[in-house]
């Protein structure tokens, strides 16, 4: 009985700090994955503002030499960066900081899709570790002319969330066993009692049964239930001992009608 | 032995639960917080370094074009706009190369001395070395369990309460001045902030779901078998051997109980072997002085005592209706995502018709469900309707189609139904008239547990894990609690006597029942209304409006399990306040008025606190009006009772209310077509108030009884009604 209450009461609270840490865990991925979107993203406007600028100047989107220069001085500034690269209209390569796989030589189309276009920042997780946020840019008339896309490394990301989720786990874990520790001694301590009671009425009744008319069973004073067997101790013991003396009534009985 | 005294130790049980709950929640989530500050601290950093480059290029180039550093106009709207879109940033501002402050934005006065030391910092270094360790408390946990502290490698200092990023600004080869960026060092409290709410219910939740399983194993485990050892005990010691327990169980209890069978057992031997061998007549008067004296079981056999537990229904009930609970606060918008507005039809509309669709099953299914459930057992048939509704949540959470999903709606329907009459059915056949109420209780209990715990986590858990995961977690509970339904439900002999409360509803009952104006007027104007507020407002509109009013799953299952919290505290209380002063139709009355009015405001200031208020008023509403509804549907109709029997009025009433809740979400999707969200939502408000003048304006007039039967309205009790 112990151990089973002490097992729903270990339970209730496994099944409480699972939630705990599924919550803080969502709430610390989804804070983490915003904070380093938003960094990148703050990237990718600033290239956006410089080229938009030219765009508003009438310039045209290959015409803009200086581009180069702009993306390469923005992916010196963070090692996390893989590439930054402008797209144009037709969303084909039109300026690059590094060597791009053929793969991207045309604008990723899982992002593509995933991208709203005109003035939303479109970010999209393309292989495991790699992150993507981009931007559309528009001319003056409100057209789409191309796109800049950045990519940039979120593998440090993943391994930052494995070892965050580890880490809650062991110590949810490891609460959890103190937990049950607490839990087993707790329902020890207040069953313990009760059980020594139950056990020395056991051990009366198995006197009893062994040693007819020995009962001399002795109630602890605060115990209703010691106090209730009492009682029956006496009652059986009565009526075993008038049962024994009907029976040796009847066989002497017996006797005297046979002789 | 009084039941205080055995049931002492689940309160100590009890109370140890909660500190062992709440303590390591809250350890869990204070380390949490420490190691999220850790990660996500030098994360902060690097947006701030990002900034800095960003602004610091701006300004060079500004200074490059001959501007003098103390002429540079238009900085702080130059800041402003950079920290409305980046809410992790707190200041930035641009110091002297002593310190002092040339231009900033957001920058907190108190901030401005600690300025000084890190422009010279800035002057003196290019490259970053690392920031200060911030102090643990929790260090020692860590080291405890093995945990490496992580060092920050940025270019920020601690200044305050925020990291100071400070970046040197050069015009030409000259050191000018130095740009700091500060992001707040509470950053992770901050965010963590929005969880505690979470964590509240999650706490709230578990220590409900511990003292239910706790109630459960304590009662099953100690309270009853010492119940009975002490009743076996006590009628011994009145000379009553013909009683025994038979108990199986291996806790000391069972051995005591062993023990005390053996003991009885061995009396009836004593009795059992007189009566074989004497001769008539000397034997009947032995037997005749000992029977006078102490009670043997006649045939050696004493009789097994036992009582049917009825706390194993309730911890079933509570975990089904924790699992149908569970899609509350989403379900929607689940919807939503399958519809596509036809031609002449609002998507609104279409959204309703699932949830129409689940009530109409449930009380289409109820007059069924009875009969069966009575012929094939209610075990059977609880753990027949929890797989049925099992498979319902499956498949509400794999459904392909807008179609596909109402059948799978039909189908959960059709297993609460019949869950829903086998545990009525249950507790009827286990108890008996004078404790036929409190069995009752038992199960309702259970649900209303579950009303509260069950939106809470299921809005959590959908914002988490996504509507169909949280489907699967409802299926599985529905499934637990088929499982234990059928370990805890104690099956019943077939009954072939017929039961006394009929549980089947026909069609001659409409006839008799609804000739009663009064009963037409409280179906109309109390009961279709209460279950059509309920249905569609809370089931149907709530989600909606919370969710076009940006709240998120979480915020969501919050408000709506404010309704049966209000039903949990008030509901017991107004029954016996109505029944204390025989108020049953002013509490149905106002009940009904204060559900719809909390409704109302909404269309003044439409926010999701009022939202809130809404639902709870409409729980409070409803807590006083629910229990004197029934009451007044028998005193209204106790001529028919007396000729049909309570189970044929009750059911037709249940039945007719059941439709008023499948109107529900069908007629607040009207409203919203016609009104909008918020608009419904008033509207719903004052067809509750409207409903509810009538009805007590109508009872008012025609009274509780005809004026011919006043004068046998003394003899009629209420608490018999409701019993």
């Amino acid at each position: 009985m112990n151990f089973r209450i002490a097992a729903t009461i270990t339970t209730a609270v496994a099944c409480a700090l699972a939630l705990t840490v599924m919550l803080n865990y969502v709430k610390f991925e989804r804070t983490f994955s915003r904070l380093l979107e938003s960094r990148f993203a703050f990237v990718v406007l600033d290239l956006r503002t410089v080229i938009q600028t030219g765009l508003d100047l009438g310039l045209e989107l290959s015409a803009m030499s200086n581009i180069q220069t702009v993306l390469e001085r923005a992916a010196e500034r963070d090692d996390q960066i893989l590439s930054i690269a402008v797209y144009d209209e037709q969303n084909n390569l039109a300026f690059k900081h590094s060597e791009l796989g053929s793969s991207e030589q045309t604008v990723p189309p899982d992002w593509l899709a995933a991208s709203q276009g005109n003035e939303a920042l479109d970010s999209y997780v393309g292989d495991p570790d790699v992150g993507i946020v981009g931007m559309a840019l528009i001319n003056n008339f409100g057209y789409r002319v191309g796109s800049i896309v950045l990519r940039y490394d979120d593998s440090f990301y993943t391994l930052a969330l494995q070892h965050t989720l580890l880490e809650l786990i062991h110590t949810a874990v490891a609460i959890l066993g103190i937990t049950a520790l607490v839990a087993i001694i707790w329902v020890w301590l207040l069953f313990h009692g009760i059980n020594r009671s139950l056990l020395r009425m056991q051990a009366a009744i198995s006197e009893l049964l062994n040693n007819p008319g020995t009962g001399d069973f002795q109630p602890a004073h605060n115990s209703e239930l010691e106090m209730c067997y009492v009682d029956t101790e006496k009652k059986s013991l009565e009526a075993l001992n008038q049962l024994a003396a009907a029976q040796k009534v009847l066989v002497l009985e017996q006797r005297l009608g046979r002789g | 032995m009084t039941a205080r005294r055995i049931d002492r130790p689940l309160t100590g049980l009890l109370l140890i639960t909660a500190v062992l709950v709440i303590l390591p929640l809250a350890g869990l989530s204070a380390y949490s917080l420490r190691a999220f500050e850790r990660e996500l601290l030098p994360e902060l950093d690097k947006k701030a370094l990002t900034v800095g480059l960003f602004v610091n290029s701006k300004i060079e180039r500004a200074l490059d074009f001959g501007i003098p550093f103390d002429k540079l106009e238009g900085m702080s709207e130059f800041f402003a706009p950079i920290l409305a879109t980046n809410e992790d940033i707190s200041y930035l501002a641009v110091t002297d190369l002593d310190g002092t402050v040339r231009y900033q934005w957001a920058l907190p006065d108190d901030q401005r001395q600690s300025l000084a030391p890190a422009a010279a910092e800035a002057q003196g270094i290019r490259s970053g070395l690392p920031i200060p360790q911030y102090s643990d408390p929790l260090a020692p946990l860590a080291a405890l369990l093995g945990r490496e502290q992580a060092e920050h490698n940025t270019q920020a200092r601690v200044l305050g309460n925020f990291h100071n990023t400070a970046l040197p600004i050069e015009q030409g080869d000259e050191l000018v001045g130095v740009l700091h960026v500060g992001a707040n060092q509470r950053f992770a409290v901050k965010q963590m902030r929005d969880i505690v709410f979470d964590i509240g219910i999650v706490f709230v939740v578990a220590l409900l779901a511990a003292f239910e399983l706790l109630l459960l194993v304590v009662t099953l485990n100690f309270s009853e078998p010492l119940r009975r050892v002490h009743f076996v005990m006590s009628e011994a010691a009145k000379g009553n051997f013909n009683h025994r327990l038979a108990m199986r169980t291996r806790t000391q209890i069972g051995h005591l109980g062993r023990q005390l069978d053996s003991l009885i057992e061995r009396v009836n031997q004593g009795y059992t072997s007189l009566m074989r061998p004497a001769a008539a007549a000397q034997q009947t008067r032995v037997l005749d002085h000992l029977q006078h004296r102490f009670t043997f079981a006649q045939d050696g056999a004493p009789k097994v005592y036992r009582q049917s537990v009825l706390l194993g229904i309730r911890a079933a009930t509570f975990l089904f209706m924790f699992a149908e609970e569970i899609a509350r606060p989403f379900l929607p918008l689940y919807v939503r995502e399958f519809t596509t507005p036809f031609v002449g039809i609002s998507q609104d509309l279409l959204i309703s018709l699932p949830l129409s669709a689940f009530m109409l099953g449930v009380a289409l299914t109820m007059p069924f469900a009875g009969p069966w459930c009575e012929r094939i057992g209610y075990r059977k048939a609880f753990v027949s309707g929890a797989a049925l509704a099992s498979a319902g949540l499956v498949g509400t959470g794999i459904a392909t189609g807008f179609y596909d999903l109402i059948a799978w709606r039909v189908c959960a329907a059709i297993g609460y139904a019949i869950m829903f009459a086998a545990c009525q059915g249950y507790v009827v056949e286990k108890t008996q008239a004078d404790n036929r109420a409190q069995g009752i209780a038992v199960f309702v209990g259970g649900i209303m547990v579950a009303a509260i715990c069950g939106p809470a986590i299921g809005g959590m858990l959908a914002d988490r894990i996504g509507y169909t995961w949280t489907f699967f977690v409802g299926a599985a509970l529905a499934a637990c609690s088929a499982w234990l339904a059928y370990g805890l439900m104690t099956p019943g002999a077939r009954r072939h006597s017929p039961q006394t409360q009929r549980s089947g509803i026909q069609w001659a009952d409409f006839k008799v029942v609804l000739s009663e104006p009064r009963f037409v007027v409280l179906m109309l104007f109390a009961a279709v209304p209460a279950k059509l507020l309920l249905s569609g407002f809370l089931f149907f509109l709530v989600p909606l409006l919370l969710t076009h009013l940006g709240s998120n799953q979480a915020e969501i299952g919050r408000i709506v399990m404010t309704y049966g919290l209000a039903n949990v505290v008030l509901m017991s209380l107004c029954a016996r306040f109505a029944d204390r002063l025989n108020a049953h139709g002013f509490m149905v009355g106002s009940g009904g008025v204060i559900a719809g009015t909390g409704m109302i405001p909404m269309i003044f200031f439409p926010n999701s606190s009022l939202v809130l208020l809404g639902v709870v008023l409409l729980g409070v509403g409803q807590a006083m009006s629910i229990s004197s509804q029934l009451v007044l549907a028998t005193q209204v109709c106790h001529k028919q009772i007396a000729a049909h029997g309570q189970g044929a009025v009750l059911g037709l009433y249940r039945f007719i209310e059941r439709l008023g809740g499948a109107a529900g979400p069908f007629v607040v999707a009207g409203f919203v077509t016609l009104f909008g969200y918020v608009g419904a939502m008033m509207a719903t408000g004052i067809l509750g108030v409207l409903t509810a003048t009538l009805f007590s304006v109508l009872f008012l007039i025609m009274g509780v009884v005809p004026e011919e039967d006043d004068q046998d309205e003394d003899d009629f009790s209420p608490a018999q009604a409701s019993a």
